[in-house]
């Protein structure tokens, strides 16, 4: 039989780019480009350099977003994946080996849970916990603790917490299924030679298992960071980025200028800025997988 | 080193019982092999022994501590798995030396006795590299080193020779014999490979359905096998087993099989046996060609020749059963020939039919 030309190959990849270039590059091309002019999202865009990067470096606001972005990076990063390592090696280890697959099953589904909530739903939901007149308070109040009452995402002090508190609970699920998939395919019999070298469940989790979950480690983190330098629904749901900015985030910076002053060309600089973060982000994460490799 | 005493031990999953009460006593310095097909326990019970899986009755002793509760890593054993299970992140040297590490012993420590079990296993020059760097041989023995290094009580090895190829089997089958020899270890083997078992072992115990058919010395059991299972399990080719009705009349006796066909017997064993049903066992290499009308003769057909070089597999049928022999001359005989075969003098085994058991010699 004749072997296929290769250039014959590239007919099947054109669905695919031809829908990568219409919704991934034109788009990212247009919004750079958008970045250098001032544009009111209708009529003619005026070009005016570097002019909209210059008012970035100087708005204290992009600055304040860009921070919290660093919040968000431990509180759906760091922490979940953290913890998400720990459980997945506690319900694998412990659970399912005491009270059977069925149960580690169910929890692994329950911490899962809020992944497959609508962001919405999930927001009113925490809305209502966290109101003044909430579960959470209302709570406090029965036990005696008038005095730890609030309001909770109306406190400058406060509401940044709670969002981190929420954004735990949304992802956690995410890290702790992938990595139980992971230690599926970990040959046990590393676990049993290091039982039998001496190691206690910590010394298997720290010299066996984070060892061995390093390619999930490196997927979690990436995808979490990414996932966290872009954030916008959850916070758009509970504060909106309030009160008093003390939650904002780049991403409702950049919809605020799209949709309420018009500034499209300033919040194309703002998304511009972040994409760049992402890319140097991803970036790294890529060379250090590929080194460790 | 250390002994260790299996007494009437047993496991269940659930009420699905896999060992039924094995006792076996393993002298320090020993080398036992467990060997039997798969399913038979013999993994489960090196895992009991290991501490990898729980006891669900009877009592295992290491010396003379009893061990059934004693958690895996408070046993003082070192086990080699059929995978190697070798740290994949870790270097062959910090393989080798992770129990000193995790014990808390001096790097110094740690560095000479890992560089003494390297010499030993000629892994010196390979120290630095990763498992996935080392053939199957080499890794086969950096998981021994990892066990050495620790001079633990006994020595467990779970099949670690299945995943090498037949070359390399042999060498390392010679490699561990000798390693037993120079540190005069306490070891037990599980393999499925009844060579392995006669080779290797001081002594075997045979398993199958969870039961212990069968513990002694290679040749002892070989000679003697305690039951039809036994028989046909050590050996390769495996013993001829005809069952048949011994006639024995004015000292000559003969097997007469279901289909008519016949054995004459020249054994004064059988006249115990006169009018009974048993089965006759004949190692192959026990059967010889000769004229028609020797004593111990029968006729077989031939249904396939296996030259092997140095030897011939001829299987035959004789009264509706299969029969091999091994034969040191290198036979010119096509399928469907007949030829005139001979028991040599005193190498028949009796079992009883029903049973399996063996009734003598």
């Amino acid at each position: 039989m004749e072997a296929a030309k290769p250039s014959s190959y590239l007919l099947y990849i054109l669905p695919s780019a031809i829908g990568f270039v219409g919704i991934i590059i034109i788009p990212f091309i247009l919004n750079i480009a958008a970045s250098f002019t001032q544009w009111r999202g209708v009529g003619i865009p005026k070009f005016i350099g570097l002019a909209n990067y210059a008012r970035l470096l100087k708005d204290e606001l992009v600055w304040e977003g860009f921070y919290h972005s660093l919040i968000f990076i431990l509180s759906m990063a760091v922490i979940p994946t953290i913890l998400g390592l720990i459980l997945a090696a506690l319900l694998f280890d412990y659970v399912a080996a005491r009270f059977g697959k069925t149960t580690a099953s169910f929890f692994r589904a329950g911490f899962y849970l809020p992944q497959i909530l609508p962001l919405a739903v999930a927001g009113v939901l925490w809305g209502w916990i966290f109101s003044p007149i909430g579960v959470l308070n209302t709570t406090l109040k029965a036990w005696g603790l008038d005095f730890l009452a609030r309001n909770w995402l109306g406190d400058p002090g406060t509401a940044m917490l709670c969002v981190m508190f929420v954004m735990v609970w949304l992802q956690l699920g995410y890290s702790l299924v992938i990595f139980m998939s992971g230690l599926a395919r970990v040959d046990p019999a590393l676990y049993e030679a290091a039982e039998l070298d001496g190691a206690t469940w910590f010394e298997r989790f720290r010299y066996i298992t984070v060892h061995m979950l390093k390619p999930e480690l490196f997927v979690v983190g990436l995808t979490t960071t990414i996932a966290a330098l872009n954030v916008f629904a959850p916070v758009f749901v509970l504060t909106k980025g309030g009160p008093n900015n003390a939650t904002t985030v780049p991403s409702l910076l950049a919809y605020y200028h799209f949709f309420t002053t018009n500034r499209v060309g300033y919040g194309a600089t703002i998304t511009t800025m972040q994409t760049a973060l992402t890319m140097l982000l991803a970036y790294v994460f890529v060379r250090l997988q590929s080194r460790d490799q | 080193m250390a002994s260790v005493s299996i007494t009437s031990l047993r496991k269940f999953y659930g009420t699905h019982s896999v060992l039924h009460g094995v006792d076996v006593e393993i002298a320090d310095g020993e080398f036992v092999i467990l060997v039997g097909p798969s399913g038979c326990g013999k993994s489960t019970l090196l895992r009991m022994i290991a501490g990898l899986e729980t006891i669900s009755g009877g009592t295992l002793m290491i010396d003379d501590r009893i061990v059934n509760n004693v958690a895996a890593k408070e046993r003082d054993i070192a086990m080699v798995f059929q995978t190697y299970a070798l740290y994949p992140h870790m270097s062959v040297a910090e393989n080798m030396g992770f129990s000193l590490k995790l014990a808390k012993c001096p790097k110094t420590e740690i560095d000479e006795r890992v560089r003494q079990a390297a010499d030993i296993l000629a892994l010196t020059a390979l120290l630095e590299r990763k498992p996935a760097q080392l053939s199957g041989g080499q890794r086969q023995r950096v998981a021994m080193g990892r066990a050495m290094v620790r001079n633990p009580k006994v020595f467990l090895f779970d099949e670690p020779l299945s995943n090498l190829d037949a070359k390399l089997r042999v060498q390392m089958r010679t490699e561990i014999k000798e390693l037993h020899r120079r540190l005069g270890s306490t070891i037990v083997y599980v393999t499925h490979d009844q060579i392995e078992a006669m080779t290797m072992a001081d002594r075997i115990v045979v398993m199958q359905g969870g039961y212990a058919q069968q513990i002694g010395r290679p040749l002892d059991i070989y000679d003697a096998p305690a039951n039809t299972f036994v028989a046909t399990f050590i050996g390769s080719p495996a013993m001829n087993l005809i069952t048949g009705k011994i006639e024995y009349t004015d000292a000559s006796g003969r097997l007469l099989c279901a289909d008519g066909a016949s054995i004459s017997l020249d054994d004064p064993a059988i006249a115990a046996f006169a009018g009974e049903t048993v089965t006759l066992g004949v190692r192959p290499e026990h059967l010889q060609l000769c004229a028609p009308g020797d004593l111990n003769a029968f006729t077989a057909e031939v249904t396939a020749v296996e030259p092997t070089g140095a030897e011939t597999f001829v299987v035959m049928k004789h009264g509706g059963q299969e029969v091999t022999a091994v034969l040191r001359d290198r036979l010119a005989v096509e399928p469907g020939a007949h030829l005139e075969l001979s028991i040599a003098k005193g190498k028949l085994h009796f079992f009883d039919a029903k049973t399996g058991l063996r009734l003598a010699p």
